[in-house]
C-alpha cells in the first residue's frame, strides 16, 4: 500500500527481503517481507503470483476501479444507486491524487485514465464507506489507521459509514451545507466526534459552531453513545433521528431540534422520562422498545404523538398507560412484552383507557376486536351511568328546574351482549340506574 | 435527475497550470459551479472537476485537472500533462512574476503534451484592473508569438471564464473534425463509453430514494 516516492518527491524507506523459501515438486514458494516506512507485511508467493502484489498498491486499486467505472459509472449514476468503497480504496484514491504519476499509462487507452474514476466520484450522490479494524490481508496495515478524505465527493448527499475511524476523517467540511442523510454504524462514541472533529472537545458549542444545515435524517444506531451529546445540535434541521442500540440513559440536547418528528431510542438504557414534551414537542413517532422504563407520565403531554413503541420495557401498572389517554393523535401503541401484558384482560383494560378512541387505536399491532369494543362499551356505559347518577343528583340538588339529564348515545344501544367477558372492576357493585333513563340495559356478567 | 448528465459524445481532458495563487482552482470552481470560491485553500497534488458543454451541437464532457502551483508539487503537476487535449495556462495580471514564469510553464506544456494539445493562455483577476502589473497588449503579443489563444478573465466576476474553456473545446473539436487529432491515440479525447451490454437500460421507475 505505498508508492516508492511520496507526494513531495522524497523517496520512502523501503525494505524488501526474502525471508525464506520452500521447494516443492514443481515450484518454489518465497517468503517475502516488505517494509515501506513503518508499514511491514509478509507474503508467501509463487513466482508467478508476484503480480498479485501490484493489486495491493495504489495504482492497482485505483486502476481496477477506473476500468470498471469507465464502462459502468454512468449507468450507476443514472440509477442513483449507492456505491460502496472500502476505506482502503478511498485511501488509495486520495493518495493517487498526490502521486507524481500520469493519469494513464503510456500507450494504454484513455479508458484507463484515472480521471474517469474521479469523474464518477465527483458526481456520486450516495456513498457507503466501510472500514475495518483488522489487518489487511497479510500486512500489518489496519485500514482504520489510514486517513481518508471525502473532498473528492463533490455532489455527495447521502453518506453511510460502517465501522470507520472518525478520527481519521478529513475533508468533511464541504459536506456541511449539502449532506441530506447521514448514517453511522459501529464507529463513534459521540456524535460530536464525527461532526465537529476540528474543535477541541471541551469547547462549548455556540452559534459559531459550523452545522450540517441540510441534514434531515441521521442514524447513529449501534454505536457506543453513552448519551445524546451536544453534537446532535450540529444538525438543526433533523426530522428523523435513530439512536437504536447505544447506551443512552436520558434524553438530552434535543430541545433545539424543532423539526424532529421521528425519534428511535430502542435498545438503550432509559429508565425514566421527564416532561418529554419540553424537549421534543413536535414528535410524531417515538420508539422506546427494549429500554427499562417503568413509568410513562413524562409522555403525557406529547400531544403530536401518533406512534409510540414501548415493547419490552418494565411497565407493570395500567395506571401508567392512563398517562397516554390524552394524546389526541395517538394511533399506534406497542406495549407487548411488558409485565402489564400479563394482567388479566390487559387489552380491554388498556384500550378502555382511551375511551371513545379505543376503536381507532392499534394496540400491539392489532385493532380492537368487536368483542373487545363491546366490553369497553359496557364499561363505558356503566361508568357514564354512574357519573350521570352522580351528576343528576347533584343537579337536582343544585336546581330543580334544570333539564332532565340524557344518557350519552353509547349507553343507548341495548341490548348488550356481554357473555364471557369480565368487567374492569367487578368488585364494585353496579350503581342504580337513574330514574330518567329510558334505556333498558340488560347485562349479565360472569364473575371470575 | 436529468439524463442530460450522461448524454455526451466525447470526453476532453484539460489541465490547468500556472504559478501558485493565480486562481487556477477558482477558475475551475467558477466554471463547474458558476460560483466564486472566496478563501480557496492551496491545492495539494491535484484537484478535479467536470462539466458538460456543447460544442457545434455536440455534447462534450470536460474532465479538468487543476494542479498545485507550488514548486514543491512540480513533480506531481508534470505527470498530469500526459494525454491532455487542452491546457489552460494561467497568470495573475496583478502580479508580474506570475507572467514572467509563463515561459517556463510553456516549456513544460510543450515538452509534456502532444503537439496537438491546445494551449490557452489566461490572464486572471481582470477585476483587479487598478492593480494591473501586466498590460493586455503585452500579453497578447506574447501569446501571438507563441501561437497561443489568449483571454483575460476574472474567476471572481466570472467574466470570460466560460469563453476560455469553450474556445479551447471548440479548437479541439475542430482538430478532430480536420483529422488532426487521432481519436485512437491517447490524446485526451475519448468517445463516450458504451455501457456494456448494449443500450443502457432505463432506470426502472425507481425514484431517487430519499432515505
Amino acid at each position: 500500500m505505498a508508492s516508492l516516492i511520496d507526494e513531495t518527491g522524497r523517496r520512502r524507506i523501503i525494505n524488501i527481503r526474502v525471508a525464506g523459501f520452500e521447494i516443492s515438486e514443481d515450484h518454489t514458494t518465497y517468503q517475502i517481507e516488505v517494509q515501506i516506512d513503518s508499514v511491514k507485511w509478509q507474503v508467501r508467493r509463487r513466482f508467478k503470483e508476484f503480480h498479485y502484489l501490484h493489486e495491493t498498491e495504489i495504482q492497482g486499486i485505483t486502476g481496477s476501479l477506473t476500468e470498471y467505472l469507465f464502462e459502468k459509472g454512468d449507468l450507476w449514476l443514472e440509477r442513483g444507486y449507492p456505491f460502496e468503497f472500502s476505506i482502503l480504496q478511498l485511501y488509495a484514491i486520495n493518495q493517487r491524487m498526490r502521486l507524481p504519476a500520469p493519469t494513464c499509462e503510456l500507450g494504454s487507452s484513455f479508458k484507463s485514465d484515472f480521471g474517469h474514476l474521479l469523474d464518477f466520484i465527483s458526481q456520486l450522490e450516495t456513498v457507503k464507506l466501510t472500514g475495518s479494524n483488522r489487518r489487511y490481508d497479510r500486512s500489518n496495515l489496519v485500514p482504520n489507521s489510514l486517513h481518508y478524505d471525502l473532498s473528492p465527493f463533490k455532489r455527495l448527499l447521502r453518506l453511510q459509514l460502517v465501522q470507520v475511524n472518525p478520527d481519521r476523517l478529513v475533508g468533511a467540511e464541504h459536506l456541511r451545507a449539502r449532506l441530506l442523510t447521514l448514517s453511522v454504524r459501529a464507529s463513534v462514541h459521540s456524535i460530536r466526534q464525527l461532526l465537529l472533529p476540528e474543535w477541541p472537545p471541551h469547547r462549548q458549542l455556540g452559534p459559531d459552531a459550523p452545522v450540517y444545515s441540510a441534514c434531515t435524517s441521521a442514524d447513529f444506531s449501534d454505536n457506543e453513545l453513552s448519551e445524546i451529546d451536544a453534537g446532535v445540535k450540529l444538525m438543526p434541521r433533523l426530522k428523523r433521528l435513530r439512536l437504536k442500540g447505544n447506551s443512552i440513559a436520558r434524553l438530552d440536547n434535543l430541545d433545539e431540534l424543532e423539526h424532529l418528528a421521528e425519534l428511535d431510542l430502542s435498545k438503550n438504557s432509559i429508565t425514566k422520562l421527564d416532561s418529554v414534551h419540553l424537549l421534543v414537542g413536535n414528535l410524531k413517532e417515538l420508539e422506546l422498545a427494549n429500554n427499562r422504563l417503568t413509568g410513562l407520565e413524562g409522555l403525557s403531554r406529547l400531544y403530536g404523538l401518533v406512534t409510540l413503541g414501548l415493547q419490552a420495557n418494565l411497565i407493570s401498572d395500567l395506571s401508567e398507560v392512563a398517562h397516554l389517554a390524552n394524546l389526541p393523535l395517538l394511533a399506534r401503541l406497542i406495549l407487548a412484552d411488558n409485565p402489564l401484558t400479563q394482567l388479566a384482560d390487559y387489552r380491554v383494560r388498556a384500550l378502555q383507557l382511551f375511551d371513545s378512541r379505543a376503536s381507532e387505536l392499534v394496540l400491539d399491532d392489532e385493532h380492537a376486536t368487536a368483542k373487545e369494543l363491546d366490553t369497553i362499551a359496557v364499561l363505558q356505559a356503566i361508568r357514564r351511568s354512574r357519573e350521570l347518577s352522580l351528576s343528576s343528583s347533584a343537579a337536582v340538588a343544585a336546581s330543580s328546574c334544570s333539564p332532565p339529564a340524557v344518557l350519552p348515545p353509547a349507553a343507548l344501544q341495548p341490548p348488550f351482549r356481554c357473555q364471557g367477558v369480565l368487567l374492569a372492576c367487578p368488585q364494585h357493585p353496579l350503581p342504580p340506574l337513574s330514574q330518567g333513563c329510558h334505556a333498558k340495559v340488560d347485562i349479565s356478567i360472569e364473575k371470575q | 435527475m436529468t439524463s442530460g448528465a450522461y448524454n455526451y459524445s466525447y470526453i476532453f481532458k484539460y489541465i490547468i497550470i500556472g504559478d501558485m495563487g493565480v486562481g487556477k482552482s477558482c477558475l475551475l470552481h467558477q466554471f463547474t459551479e458558476k460560483k466564486f470560491m472566496a478563501d480557496c485553500p492551496h491545492t495539494i497534488g491535484v484537484e478535479f472537476g467536470t462539466r458538460i458543454i456543447e460544442v457545434s451541437g455536440q455534447k462534450v464532457k470536460l474532465q479538468v485537472w487543476d494542479t498545485a502551483g507550488q514548486e514543491r508539487f512540480r513533480a506531481v503537476t508534470r505527470s498530469y500533462y500526459r494525454g491532455a487535449a487542452g491546457a489552460l495556462m494561467v497568470y495573475d495580471i496583478s502580479r508580474r512574476s506570475t507572467y514572467n514564469h509563463l515561459s517556463s510553464w510553456l516549456t513544460d506544456a510543450r515538452n509534456l503534451t502532444s503537439p496537438n494539445t491546445v494551449i490557452f493562455m489566461i490572464g486572471n483577476k481582470s477585476d483587479l484592473d487598478s492593480q494591473r502589473d501586466v498590460t493586455f497588449e503585452e500579453a497578447k503579443q506574447f501569446a501571438e508569438e507563441n501561437g497561443l489563444m489568449f483571454l483575460e478573465c476574472s474567476a471572481k466576476t466570472g467574466e470570460n471564464v466560460e469563453d476560455a474553456f469553450l474556445e479551447t473545446a471548440r479548437k479541439i473539436y475542430e482538430n478532430i473534425q480536420n483529422g488532426v487529432l487521432d481519436l485512437n491515440s491517447a490524446e485526451g479525447v475519448t468517445p463516450k463509453p458504451n455501457s456494456a451490454g448494449g443500450a443502457a437500460p432505463k432506470a426502472e421507475g425507481r425514484s431517487d430514494c430519499a432515505c
